[in-house]
């Protein structure tokens, strides 16, 4: 049969010009009692007799596979994600990937202001889990704290605690509805600079556009980056960034279009408005560009021309760095997500350079070698 | 080339199947209402193995502001970013530029039958 020229013949299998570090993967448990061994009391025996059922989203999934891929459930049972021999073959193996950052989906963020002893307990637990089961699985793994930042002391024990582990190399800031630039967070931010960690926001089923969630799914989908730029100017403003010279963020599955607006916008109202905060001592644009990094996740898609333009407007090619967001269905292939005709350098520093420098993964090596 | 995909009672209504053309992956499908097609296996989009998505219905607006749901079995949905194919033409439901090649389908005694070029 005859074909229409607009039969699209893809290359069936582009070739990877460049290594890949994908810096938003989410592991996940089989269920919440792969938690228990890992879990202090009185909280192993309360959660043993059922005291707690887990988190669950306020709404239903419309993609082909729910949340996740649909092609990502494992043969053994269980969510996706949630068997590392599945993801070492669907992701780190597939694309080579030389090193992957575990950012998890279960954040004690979302319990609320209530019992804040229970969800750093819980946060504690996953990461004895997250060491145990995943980082000591493959040495290309690198984990991420999980902590509850409604309980701030707690949470910098917990990150003092497990953040020395020579695979942690941040601390998740989940995003729910609160805004991390209160002082309240403080603590959080002086232990992840006294470790040298990094931090990682990254949206949880709460977070909200301006005007709420929305109506549907897919409107709230749209509305997660409302979530992270309004984190990033609570932080600016906060005068996070001098307080704690040290504190670098990413910004993860939040979108990234949009930076060439935020610090136009930052910039313009920090000349007229400073006096307001005056701990806010340079350009905001200043920075981001040194201390922001964006998650390239999800992409829109967009023309490589497009590509260079917004890059261009974001004044930096060492802000943005690759994700995948495996298992999830909004999944980026590392061979197709970025247009082929992006020059060659800049995507070697959107797929690696940029996440190497930004995880200091070079001193990491040397430290153990 | 002529490949045999299956006996007919192995590819029940609404399901799907997938048959390598040498590194080519061919998605074969069965239509609500009986019908074979075929499309090449990769999504258009960002390449995912269309034969790990589902196949399902078209959904559209029904005259209450409601879902109409018609075309049982005629609609690929990626295992990814869920992008929608019409398995009957091979194109994206959302996007007129992407399209998949289709290919010939038959039943012959008892087996479905597919058309596809020669592997290289």
């Amino acid at each position: 049969m005859t074909q229409s020229a607009a039969v699209l013949d893809h290359d069936p299998s582009p070739v990877l010009d460049t290594p890949v570090i994908d810096v938003d993967v989410h592991e996940a448990f089989s269920s919440l009692d792969s938690l228990q061994p890992y879990l202090a009391e009185p909280w192993r025996e309360l959660m043993a007799q059922g005291a707690w059922k887990g988190f669950t989203q306020p709404f239903i999934y419309w993609a082909t596979g729910g949340g996740n891929r649909a092609d990502s459930n494992p043969e053994r049972g269980g969510p996706p994600g949630s068997d590392p021999e599945l993801l070492r073959r669907q992701l780190l193996d597939a694309y080579d990937i030389q090193a992957a950052v575990l950012t998890g989906y279960f954040y004690p963020a979302m319990l609320g202001d209530m019992q804040v002893e229970f969800a750093s307990a819980m946060a504690s637990a996953y990461n004895d889990y997250q060491v145990a089961e995943w980082l000591a699985a493959d040495p290309r793994l690198l984990g991420s704290v999980h902590i509850a930042p409604q309980d701030p002391e707690g949470a910098a024990r917990e990150i003092d605690r497990i953040g020395e582990h020579e695979q942690m190399v941040q601390v998740m800031l989940p995003i729910t509805t609160r805004a991390y630039g209160d002082p309240f967070y403080f603590p959080i931010f002086a232990a992840a600079q006294r470790r040298g960690l990094r931090l990682a926001t990254h949206h949880t089923v709460h977070v909200e556009g301006a005007l709420g969630m929305g109506r549907y799914y897919i409107e709230r989908h749209m509305l997660i980056p409302q979530g992270t730029m309004a984190q990033l100017v609570s932080l600016v403003c906060a005068g996070v960034f001098e307080r704690f010279p040290d504190l670098r963020v990413v910004c993860l599955e939040g979108g990234f279009s949009w930076l060439p607006h935020l610090i136009w916008r930052m910039d313009r109202e920090w000349r007229s408005l400073r006096q307001e905060v005056p701990w806010v001592k340079r350009l905001p644009s200043d920075y981001v560009a040194e201390k922001v990094r964006l998650a390239t996740q999800p992409v829109e898609d967009m023309t490589g021309d497009q590509w260079e333009k917004v890059i261009e407007l974001m004044g930096s090619e060492e802000i943005l760095m690759f994700a995948t967001d495996y298992p999830h269905f909004d999944f980026d292939s590392p061979l197709r997500s970025l247009p082929p005709r992006l020059p060659q350098a800049l995507k070697r520093k959107i797929l690696y350079d940029n996440a190497r420098e930004f995880y200091g993964l070079e001193e990491r090596a040397a430290t153990r070698a | 080339m002529t490949v045999v995909v299956c006996g007919v009672e192995e590819l029940p209504r609404g399901s799907i199947m997938t048959v390598m053309n040498g590194d080519t992956p061919v998605v074969v499908a069965r239509t609500g209402a009986g019908e074979y097609h075929a499309v090449r296996g990769w999504c258009a989009h960002q390449g995912a193995m269309l034969g790990g998505g589902r196949l399902t219905w078209l959904t559209c607006e029904d005259a209450r502001g409601g879902y109409a749901l018609s075309r049982a079995g005629e609609i690929l949905r990626c295992p990814w970013h869920s992008f929608e194919y019409d398995v009957t033409t091979g194109r994206c439901v959302t996007d007129p530029k992407l399209r998949l090649r289709t290919y010939p389908v038959r039943v012959e005694d008892g087996n479905v039958l597919l058309d596809v070029p020669d592997a290289t």
